[in-house]
């Protein structure tokens, strides 16, 4: 490189390093942000290697022979990974669909707030279980929802109704699954739009209460599109996030009555990759869910791009 | 100083030459420093020659329970610690260092340790599969030559047939703690109930049964509609009442190695029952959400007063304390060892531990192992495990008829809460190797409650079982142990909670994805396993 790009320098107009010189204070200050990813983003990917290798933890993952596609053939028989996946599938879609359009709703809902002091309240007590650690929300469901002797449960048969068995039938329990997950990150949810709702451009709603707009108009056809790219921006993201799933909230709430629907890939993961020490086999289908990842949020990128002409990039 | 300082004339460096002078001080009481003229880089040689040279640091893994009473000093520099290092370490020129590793992640803990190449020079786990795998990927240390040079002591303490747990392919890789109290769990009751109602203790499995019906119709003492006649529903805690179901005529030992429980002649019985008492409410109606995962949940009912029966590890009720919380919280209670789950010719047949305890060994990158052989040698004299497991005389514990007895003082708690985290080459209290009765004695450890203690050992022991074992490494086994042990749990419950018109087609079709998702492939293993080590 030294030998070749020496003449270079000599005849050829400096053009490139000009702005770099002049900038140069900025240049390192992202330095340090890039390595940051450098070291922890990147050098681990190497680390992805381990799936192709029979990883032995004594030999490391050089010294490991290579197994070529191996891992991912026992991985494709294990019938425990196609139900992994099916419900991971299937509780992301399911959040999707109820947790996703609800901090839209309730961040227009608080943007409608003229009382100031009600809004900051009400804003508090709605971001708090966000703070909450999912092994205490773990316990507080049980208390609240155990089929004989859950709070709630008690309350119903002192009514004379039938217990609902929230935590020990798979179909309630999914209920109970996405009804804790908007209990606790609804509120946290709202921030990222009451931020996008304050760069809307005031004189819009003058010129609507001038023009005689009702309440829920002036929603429809200001708010709502002003906060537009900030929901598309965010449902890309989400549905990119549709292979992989948080450890802590299925792992807390499960029990081993409702496996069959409990059982996800970050779980998963765990219990035959982690706990049996077959890094293997974890490495792999981590991969896996990856790349799974990145087909999603390329698509969804492509798809938003065809039909609103936004994307993330 | 100046005898030693001699021995640091062969051109060293003088950082060498401080660090030294510093280590000897410290080993000044061992005072049998000689002169020589070796130069000192050579490698220590701890217990036979004299402390010469840069002393090695001795590695070694401490399980952190994370149970430190308020007050009492880091696991890390206590009474033990100190003890280790002054009787131990200082004389042969060791400086002792424990690393702790969380109990409750020890496994996973371990493994991220031996892959990084940064374990302990002597690690442990209970944990069978795990110890199978490092024999099997090449990264454990054979003791077994280092054991007969420097094992005597402990080789006399454990014995051949605990030593043997540890000898994988012929090769010793590890060596088992020797467990002194083989019984797993034992049945109580609330003597107190039964007196109120009028009832016998319960001697079979059909008594026991009318004894917890009785308790869910007449909520006997405090109990209250919250009442559980019969709690810790768990697989590892039912194994004496589904072990009275089997057909014990029709199980060999291979079927007992090999076969899971699951397929076992008379094992579906077993749930049956345990499904019955579930449908009739005699056993904790929401088992399912807090079954090994939330053990207090179990001893809060008890110690509210609610819990009519229950089995639990043997004694556990003592050495975790509880037993004097149900006393404090209600000054009638009484709880008796049981003993009622009978075969129809009158057996009780239940598990007992095999005789090994823990798995210590020794990973290839360490290269203390000598040091590592020598430190549980010295561990198994009496006079150091007693020290490990009671503390002081006069201090913690006093003998009396020749068994240490702790003293109930401020000192003992704050220093014997983990003791045999330190001692770990014995799992239970050992006072003698040849009378079991002291050794029985010994471990009723609260002199309040001794009865309780011997009644609990004694009926925890009554028509046990080994299961047989092979030290073939089952290769099944360990790529599916957790999967089959998550499934095992989830089948548990699921047929305990079954409708009754439900439970057979369940049991069965449960039972078939057991095999299917591994089951078999360690069944068909593990019977050719046994039949090639007869």
């Amino acid at each position: 490189m030294a030998i070749t790009t020496k003449p270079v320098r000599r005849t050829a107009p400096r053009l490139p390093f000009r702005s770099l010189l002049r900038d140069w204070q900025l240049y390192i200050l992202i330095l340090v942000p890039l390595a940051f990813f450098v070291t922890f983003k990147y050098v681990p990917m190497f680390g992805a290697v381990i799936a192709f290798k029979d990883y032995n933890i004594f030999k490391g993952i050089w010294g490991s022979p290579w197994v070529g596609f191996e891992t991912f053939k026992e991985i494709f028989q294990m019938q425990g990974f196609y139900l992994a996946l099916r419900n991971t599938f299937m509780l992301n879609l399911l959040d999707l669909l109820v947790s996703f359009p609800l901090p839209i709703l309730l961040a227009i809902v608080l943007n409608e707030l003229r009382i100031q002091w009600f809004k900051r309240g009400a804003q508090m007590v709605l971001y708090l279980p966000h703070f909450i650690s999912w092994v205490i929300i773990g316990g507080i469901a049980i208390q609240l929802f155990a089929t004989n002797t859950g709070i709630v449960n008690n309350v119903l048969k002192s009514l004379n109704l039938e217990a609902i068995p929230f935590l020990t039938e798979p179909v309630y329990w999914v209920f109970t699954y996405l009804g804790i997950g908007i209990w606790q990150s609804a509120g946290w949810g709202t921030i990222i739009y009451l931020a996008a709702l304050t760069g809307i451009n005031k004189d819009l709603y003058e010129a609507a209460d001038v023009d005689g707009a009702s309440r829920l108009r002036k929603i429809w056809h200001i708010t709502l599109p002003g906060i537009k790219p900030t929901i598309i921006i965010l449902l890309i993201i989400n549905i990119g996030h549709m292979a992989s799933i948080g450890f802590d909230r299925p792992f807390v709430l499960s029990n081993p009555l409702v496996t069959d629907v409990s059982e996800v890939i970050s779980t998963y993961v765990y219990k035959t990759g982690i706990q049996s020490a077959r890094y293997t086999i974890a490495t792999a289908i981590g991969l896996f869910q990856a790349v799974i990842g990145l087909i999603f949020l390329l698509s969804a990128d492509l798809i938003s791009r065809k039909v609103n002409d936004q994307g993330i990039w | 100083m100046n005898r030693k300082s001699k021995r640091w004339s062969a051109g060293l460096m003088a950082v060498a030459v401080s660090t030294s002078i510093l280590a000897g001080c410290s080993t000044n009481n061992g005072g049998n420093a000689d002169p020589s003229n070796q130069p000192s880089n050579q490698p220590a040689n701890p217990a036979t020659e004299a402390p010469k040279g840069d002393p090695i640091t001795l590695r070694i893994e401490l399980f952190d329970r994370n149970n430190t009473p308020t007050g009492a000093p880091p696991i890390t520099d206590n009474f033990m610690t100190k003890y280790v290092q002054e009787n131990f370490g200082d004389p042969n020129n060791i400086k002792v260092e424990f690393v702790t590793v969380p109990r409750s992640q020890e496994v996973e803990k371990l493994n991220v340790l031996m892959a990084a190449g940064q374990a302990p020079d002597l690690v442990y786990t209970y944990d069978t599969p795990t110890v199978q795998k490092y024999v099997k990927d090449g990264g454990l240390t054979d003791l077994g030559p280092l054991l007969d040079q420097y094992g005597q002591n402990l080789k006399a303490v454990l014995g051949d047939t605990v030593l043997n747990y540890g000898k994988f392919d012929g090769v010793q890789y590890a060596i088992p703690a020797r467990r002194v109290l083989l019984p797993e769990s034992t049945t109580f009751i609330r003597q107190d109930w039964l007196d109120e109602l009028g009832l016998p203790i319960p001697k079979t499995t059909d008594e026991f049964y009318q004894t917890l019906k009785a308790f869910k119709e007449k909520k006997p003492g405090k109990s209250g509609d919250k009442v559980i006649p019969y709690s810790h529903i768990d697989p590892f805690h039912n194994k004496p009442l589904q072990y009275s179901f089997w057909e014990w005529d029709k199980i060999t030992d291979a079927d007992l190695y090999a076969t899971p429980d699951w397929l076992l002649p008379g094992n579906k019985e077993a749930f049956r029952f345990l499904n019955k008492l579930y449908n009739e409410g005699l056993i904790d109606p929401d088992f399912p959400l807090s079954m090994n995962k939330d053990e207090q949940k179990y001893q809060k009912d008890l110690i509210n007063g609610i819990v009519g029966a229950a089995t639990a590890n043997t004694n556990e009720p003592v050495y975790q304390g509880y037993l004097a919380e149900v006393y404090k919280a209600d000054a009638n209670a009484k709880l008796v060892p049981i003993d009622p789950f009978t075969t129809p010719d009158g057996k009780t047949p239940k598990a007992l531990y095999s005789p090994n305890g823990l798995y210590m060994f020794v990973p290839k990158s360490s290269k203390n192992a000598e040091a590592v052989v020598k430190y549980l040698d010295w561990m198994a004299v009496p006079e150091n495990f007693i020290a490990l497991q009671n503390g002081t005389e006069g201090k913690t514990y006093e003998m009396v008829d020749g068994v240490p007895q702790v003293l109930d003082n401020e000192e003992a708690k704050q220093t014997l809460y983990n003791y045999p985290d330190y001692a770990i080459i014995l799992n239970g209290k050992l006072v003698s190797t040849t009378d079991e009765s002291l050794n029985i004695a010994a471990n009723a450890s609260d002199p309040k409650h001794k009865e309780f203690t011997i009644a609990s050992i004694e009926l925890g022991s009554k028509d046990g079982v080994i299961k047989p074992s092979v030290t073939t490494p089952i290769q099944a086994e360990i790529k599916y142990a957790t999967t089959l042990k998550e499934k095992t749990d989830e089948i548990f419950v699921k047929v305990i909670t079954a409708k009754p018109e439900d439970f057979d087609k369940l049991y069965d079709k449960e039972v078939n994805d057991y095999m299917k998702i591994g089951g078999q492939e360690v069944m068909d293993e593990k019977r050719q396993a046994f039949e090639a080590a007869k």
